[in-house]
């Protein structure tokens, strides 16, 4: 009985584990604000932290439907940086912004299908083929702005988009969508099955090819999006933009505890406390006079210690869960 | 059951093992970053004085009052760190100025981040040495006043009107006419020795529109055609913004071909080059370093000398392209067009004297902040690099030092003006940074 009672508390701890992330993002918090005497928790700072974290949660949203099957997803930022150019195109040749908007959804969805459908016809392992498109949308992007040194709409785009807190709106509806598909339908709970095991998925029906294939249009819809939102914060899109934002949606994810194997410790919380972790570390450590050279050291020694502690070891930590 | 309880047990074992590797994770990941904050804490930020930070410094005359001001880098090649050192170690301490700067950043959306995050950090200003397209400079600028801070910029651009915008200190160029008669000084030089030569010119980012890179080009054009009595198809400025390699017509036996930026560029030039037909580079963007394997291998190939022009900046590395023989005994790098820190100075001047309350004083009459135009190095051999390359990288001398800076200063020298500042921004010739540094003799 009492072995019993022990066994139980012990697996209390294990849902106490699920919290830790948060408890991370507090802790920083509290820290940061302790170093700089109440700045870091300002109303402005605040609101800064929130403005900076929209891309990359808008992102790794999309991007946890794809993560969640146990695939990388690594052109995200390519995606929303050429969606992107080619919707400012369209706006230039009508002037409708509206066109502007669907061209780019269309664009990132298009790109994001093609580059599952390839994969999975020509069997090329799914990371590897998404770091090929990633090159070659860099590449696109430099292309496609040749003669130019950004693509851009009137400032005032930017300007009233953020007066009237549209990136926000937009985040928060694109959020509830897929807070509601990821754990209110069959949609998720198939994804994570997938990530945990595809052969056990395959054996009880569950289509991979296409609930992939359903991911991947999910995370183009949110690259068209972020590709939207970065237009709406600094109005022009240029040879380099967003080409830094994948390796800060992965970091946003593994921060939050999602492991990168996908399965059922899936969430879809993780895009909004993983995104809010990065600009907490951006942001506090350079508040409190780390530079910003080592900031990014930083980043990178905290991806790395996570991913190795959340990869899967056969018979030693089990990071798979069914 | 006893069974049971065992399978249950081992369950639970395997699990605390598990938890205890993530808890141990999560901290050694939280150590890590406690640790790095003490320990790494050299940009400022962490002793920002924000302007809402009390009146420590009350009492202190106005023009040595404290300040923080942030520096945004595209990149950490020699020159910016160059730039840093002056800011941090030799400005810094004179006028009582802190500095937070930027990791290497050139995507706008970026910059703004770094601006929101520096003034949270207490940054009064912001000095940008990172945006090179004009794009980029409205949304970094809207920020900039949304904050109440003040913005100067280092970019390529002449002809920028920013003056809907009151906290724009101002911009330091290089005038793209010096620029074209730098280039053109340097190929003159190379073709001086009264042989023909087929010429490779790197035109960088002309296909992008960047103006700096599209003068040098143009003036580089322009002397291959004077000298050899050349006719182009093309006006210059569109051949320098050729969008893939091309070798142009030039209406005589004399062979130019045009490689534009792109991620391949070693390959590029390699693929030029490997015929043996050209002998000789120009580079007008400082990516030489990428170049020096094809042209070795050309050179070894065929027996013959390729001559090196780039842009460049005093550093090790300089000193060693222009003293390191090539394969047929002649210097790898044959002349540059050397940059100072004569960029760095001026935006200081315009900042501080923004941050005292004395823009309008700096300003031209229109207005708007103001736009220096300051000067490139000609740097004919290695003879006449030993005597650049002190300048800005020994700590002792600069191409603006202390005692100049402060009198580009209005509350150190009221009569200082716009007029005043341009002057100070063609002092940066050569000749007269040698004379102020003692170095003339």
């Amino acid at each position: 009985m009492e072995q019993k009672a022990k066994a139980k508390k012990q697996v209390d701890v294990t849902r106490l584990i699920q919290y830790m992330p948060i408890f991370l993002l507090v802790l920083l918090c509290v820290v940061f604000t302790a170093m700089t005497r109440g700045r870091f928790l300002s109303l402005g700072n605040v609101k800064t932290l929130l403005n900076q974290s929209l891309i990359v949660s808008i992102l790794s949203t999309g991007a946890i439907f794809v993560f969640s099957t146990g695939n990388i997803n690594t052109a995200m930022g390519g995606t929303s940086a050429v969606s992107a150019i080619i919707g400012i195109m369209a706006f230039h040749a009508t002037g409708s912004y509206v066109l502007m908007i669907l061209v780019m959804l269309a664009v990132a969805v298009g790109i994001m299908t093609a580059t599952c459908l390839f994969s999975i016809y020509f069997k090329v392992n799914m990371m590897m083929m998404t770091l090929i498109v990633m090159n070659l949308l860099m590449a696109c992007q430099k292309a496609l702005l040749v003669g130019q040194s950004s693509a851009k709409v009137p400032y005032s785009f930017a300007n009233d988009a953020q007066n009237a807190n549209a990136p926000l709106i937009i985040f928060v509806i694109f959020y509830v969508i897929c807070l509601l598909l990821f754990n209110g339908t069959a949609l998720g709970r198939k994804l994570k099955f997938i990530g945990s095991s595809q052969n056990c998925a395959n054996q009880t029906g569950i289509h991979y090819n296409r609930m992939l294939l359903v991911a991947f249009v999910i995370a183009g819809i949110a690259a068209g999006l972020g590709g939207l939102l970065t237009l709406m914060r600094s109005g022009s899109i240029g040879t380099t933009t967003n080409t830094a934002v994948n390796m800060d949606v992965m970091l946003a994810i593994v921060l939050a505890g999602m492991p990168v194997s996908g399965g059922a410790k899936s969430k879809i919380s993780a895009a909004i406390i993983g995104s809010l972790l990065v600009s907490v570390l951006n942001s506090g450590l350079l508040m409190v006079g780390v530079s910003s050279t080592i900031i990014q050291a930083i980043r990178g020694i905290c991806f790395i210690v996570i991913i190795a502690l959340s990869i899967e070891r056969t018979g030693r930590i089990p990071a798979r869960e069914i | 059951m006893k069974q049971e309880m065992k399978q249950e047990m081992k369950h639970v074992r395997k699990n605390a093992g598990n938890i205890a590797k993530r808890i141990g994770g999560m901290m050694l990941v939280l150590l890590l970053v406690i640790g790095l904050l003490s320990g790494c804490g050299t940009s400022g930020g962490g002793n920002a004085n924000a302007p809402s930070d009390g009146n420590e410094n009350a009492d202190e005359p106005e023009s040595l009052k404290k300040h923080t001001v942030a520096v945004i880098f595209s990149n950490y090649n020699t020159a910016n760190i160059c730039t840093q050192n002056y800011y941090k170690d030799y400005l810094g301490p004179e006028f009582n100025v802190e500095f937070i700067f930027s990791e290497a950043i050139s995507d706008t959306d970026a910059v703004l981040s770094f601006i929101e995050n520096a003034y949270n950090s207490g940054a009064e200003a912001v000095m940008d040495l990172a945006t090179t397209n004009i794009d980029g400079v409205e949304p970094a600028l809207a920020k900039c006043r949304e904050l109440g801070m003040f913005y100067a910029i280092n970019m390529d651009i002449s002809d920028a009107d920013f003056s809907d915008y009151d906290n724009f200190a101002g911009n330091v160029t290089v005038n793209p006419e010096s620029k074209k008669e730098t280039y053109g000084q340097l190929t003159e030089y190379i073709l001086d020795d009264g042989e023909s030569h087929n010429v490779v010119l790197f035109t960088g980012a002309s296909i992008y529109g960047n103006v700096g890179h599209i003068s040098a080009s143009a003036g580089v054009l322009e002397v291959l055609k004077d000298k050899y009595d050349l006719t182009y198809d093309a006006d210059v400025e569109d051949l320098a913004r050729s969008n893939s390699i091309t070798k142009i017509s030039t209406g005589g036996d004399v062979k130019i071909c045009i490689v534009p930026l792109s991620q391949t560029r070693t390959d590029d030039m390699y693929s030029v080059l490997k015929d043996g037909e050209y002998d000789v580079v120009i580079d007008t963007a400082g990516l030489y370093a990428d170049f020096l394997t094809p042209i070795d291998n050309v050179e070894r190939a065929f027996g013959m000398d390729i001559k090196l022009i780039t842009e460049t900046a005093p550093s090790e590395s300089t000193f060693n392209s222009f003293n390191t023989e090539d394969s047929t005994g002649n210097s790898t790098l044959n002349a540059a067009s050397l940059s100072n820190s004569s960029n760095a100075g001026l935006l200081f001047a315009l900042i501080y004297n923004s941050l005292n309350g004395d823009l309008d004083k700096i300003s031209p009459e229109n207005g708007s902040g103001a736009t220096l135009f300051t000067r490139k190095w000609v740097c004919l051999g290695k003879e006449s690099y030993e005597t650049a390359k002190d300048i800005d990288t020994d700590g002792v001398h600069y191409t603006y030092r202390v005692d100049d800076i402060k009198e580009m200063i209005y509350a150190l020298n009221p009569e200082i003006n716009y007029e005043g500042l341009q002057d100070w921004a063609d002092a940066s010739e050569y000749s007269e940074v040698l004379k102020r540094n003692g170095l003339d003799e």
